[in-house]
This record gives C-alpha cells, sequence and structure tokens, in this order.
C-alpha cells in the first residue's frame, strides 16, 4: 500500500479521521476499555493498520469511481465493501472509522496516476500498478493484525485485489 | 483448552464484515501450524494434479505454479496426509475451479490461526493466487469473472 500524502482538509462531517488523529486516539486507548497496558498497544497498531486499510478502500471506490475503465464496473462496489468490512473490525475496537475519499489532493501517488494517466493502454497499465500497491499493502500489514477474523478479511480484501489485477490484465490482452 | 477475549465477543465474520457485539464466543487453542497448513497443501497437490490433467498452456503453467505452492507450504513445514479435496465429475476446468474453491477455504483457515508470521503471510499470498487462478478459469469457461468482493472459496464455483 502506498503512502499517503498528509491530509490538509478538516474531518468532513465529523466522521473523516485523519491519520494523526488515528493515531493519537490508538495512543490515548480511544477505545476507553479496561484493558491491559501491552493490550491496548497491541490494538493500536491493529486499529493503524485498519485506518490506513480503509483509507486505501476509500480512495480505490474514488479512484475507480473517476477513471471509468472498460469492463471495471464491478470495482468500485466492491472496493466500497471492502471499506466496509474492515471499518466493522474498526469498529470493535472501538476506533472511529474514516470517511470517504472526497478528491484528488490526497490519494497516494499510485492512485492519482490511475487518473492522470492519458488513454485507455496507459490508463490500464497504471491500474495494474494500483492494484499491486495494494495488495502489498495488505501483505505488509497483516503481522500487526491479532484477531483472526480480522486477519481473514484482510486476507481476503488481499485476494480480491488478486482479482480485480488480472481482470485488467485479462482486459488488456484483448 | 479455550480461552475468551474481549475481542472475541466482538469478533467480525471473515468476509462478511458483521460485528457480533454481544454475542459471546470462545477461541479454541489453535492446533499447531502444521497441521493448519496440511489442508492447503492436500488441496495444492490436488490441484497440481488436476491442471496436469487438463494439460495446455493454462494447465501446464497453473499445474506448475502449484507445484510451487507445495514446495511452499512444505518449507513451512505444512503436515503431510490431510483428507485429499475431492474434484467432481465434469470438464477438467471446471473441476479445477471446485478444487480451487476447496484450496481458498483452506488458506484462509489457517491464516487466520497460524502463528508463525511468515506462514500467516504465505496464506494469504497463497489465497490470492488462487482467487486469480478462479478469475483465469471463469473467464475460460465463459463466466462472470468476478462474484464476491471477499474471494475465500464459499461463493459458488
Amino acid at each position: 500500500m502506498p503512502e499517503r500524502r498528509t491530509r490538509s482538509e478538516p474531518p468532513v462531517g465529523g466522521a473523516r479521521l485523519t491519520r494523526r488523529a488515528a493515531l493519537a486516539a490508538a495512543a490515548a486507548g480511544a477505545a476507553g476499555l479496561p484493558v491491559a497496558a501491552p493490550a491496548r498497544a497491541r490494538g493500536a497498531s491493529e486499529g493503524e493498520a485498519l485506518t490506513e486499510l480503509i483509507r486505501a478502500e476509500e480512495d480505490a471506490v474514488f479512484v475507480y469511481s473517476e477513471a471509468r475503465l472498460q469492463g471495471t464496473a464491478a470495482l468500485a462496489p466492491q472496493d466500497t465493501q471492502h471499506a466496509k468490512a474492515l471499518a466493522s473490525h474498526l469498529e470493535a475496537l472501538g476506533m472511529p472509522v474514516p470517511g470517504p475519499t472526497r478528491g484528488r489532493d490526497d490519494l497516494a501517488p499510485e492512485a492519482l496516476a490511475v487518473l492522470e494517466a492519458t488513454g485507455d493502454r496507459e490508463r490500464r497499465k497504471a491500474a495494474m500498478d494500483y492494484e499491486r500497491s495494494l495488495i502489498a499493502g495488505c501483505l505488509q500489514r497483516l503481522p500487526r493484525l491479532e484477531e483472526p477474523n480480522t486477519v481473514r478479511t484482510v486476507a481476503t480484501v488481499m485476494a480480491s485485489h488478486a482479482q480485480h489485477l488480472v481482470l485488467h490484465e485479462l482486459i488488456s490482452r484483448g | 483448552m479455550t480461552r475468551t477475549t474481549r475481542r472475541g465477543l466482538l469478533a467480525a465474520g471473515a468476509g462478511a464484515g458483521l460485528a457480533l457485539a454481544g454475542c459471546g464466543s470462545q477461541e479454541e487453542e489453535p492446533p499447531p501450524d502444521a497441521e493448519l497448513l496440511a489442508p492447503s497443501l492436500a488441496a495444492a497437490l490436488a490441484l497440481a494434479d488436476a491442471y496436469e490433467n487438463a494439460g495446455g498452456r493454462l494447465g501446464e503453467a497453473l499445474a506448475a505454479r502449484e507445484r510451487e505452492h507445495a514446495e511452499r507450504l512444505r518449507e513451512a513445514g505444512a503436515g503431510e496426509g490431510a483428507p485429499v479435496p475431492e474434484a467432481p465429475d465434469g470438464p477438467p476446468l471446471q473441476a479445477a475451479l471446485a478444487l480451487e474453491q476447496a484450496a481458498m477455504r483452506a488458506h484462509v483457515h489457517a491464516a487466520g490461526l497460524v502463528r508463525a508470521p511468515a506462514a500467516r503471510a504465505l496464506g494469504a499470498e497463497l489465497l490470492a493466487d488462487a482467487a486469480r487462478h478462479t478469475v483465469q478459469l471463469r473467464e475460460r469457461l465463459g463466466r462472470e469473472a468476478l462474484t464476491t468482493a471477499f474471494p475465500d472459496g464459499r461463493d459458488d464455483a
């Protein structure tokens, strides 16, 4: 998963959580549950990872809604489902859930490249690179997860992006 | 041996993403990693055979890929002798698709429970690879490529 640019806008509708705020909330034990300090630290790491993954999925929803690549109408709805499933795990940790991506300003370079590519072929190639970055992002965050069902959800999200990648490959081959 | 954790009580269903707050659950101590990975190894070996029987460029490529999966699983300590998933009768690629679904169920189960970080990553990578294969097979079979946002082997083959 690519590193994101720093978000500068304030939370939208009280729902959008900045990365910094998420980290601060996690560090402060925002869940407010009487857990031991080491457990809270572990939960914070998992929550941070989930927050990053949700942001990435929301970005993907935005990218595919804007890109209008032929044969990929299912991708934005599937990425929306990913974000919702990941959000249920984050909510179980008592942490706030990031809201939808509303503009290009904070997109990671791999995401922005899809929208800035000119021509179907270049845009398709950028989308394949983007899916690879989403797969890598899931894989990199697996060690920070604790709960078996959270691990499984992230693994299936990663598998879904692998399917999106092969779909792009099949379409590009005609 | 069982234990109950705070977040076990809030465990969300894999894939469905449904929080089960308020429904108490107990987590059984999982078996050793070797045992958890054994069904993945059995599935990979069955798939290698199925793809060899299917033949053709796709069959040969995927058979090689499954042999590679089996090798990685053995290196990770996967046990031998788990029940081999049965391929249904019918066209070879249709049978392979059903086996891929079985493999995905094995991979996702293992990924959630194995203790070694490398084994967790391996389970997730094998799941992703199996998910890729299902799209390739569905494309060859003239079916819709994407059938679920959470490919875990439980959707219709």
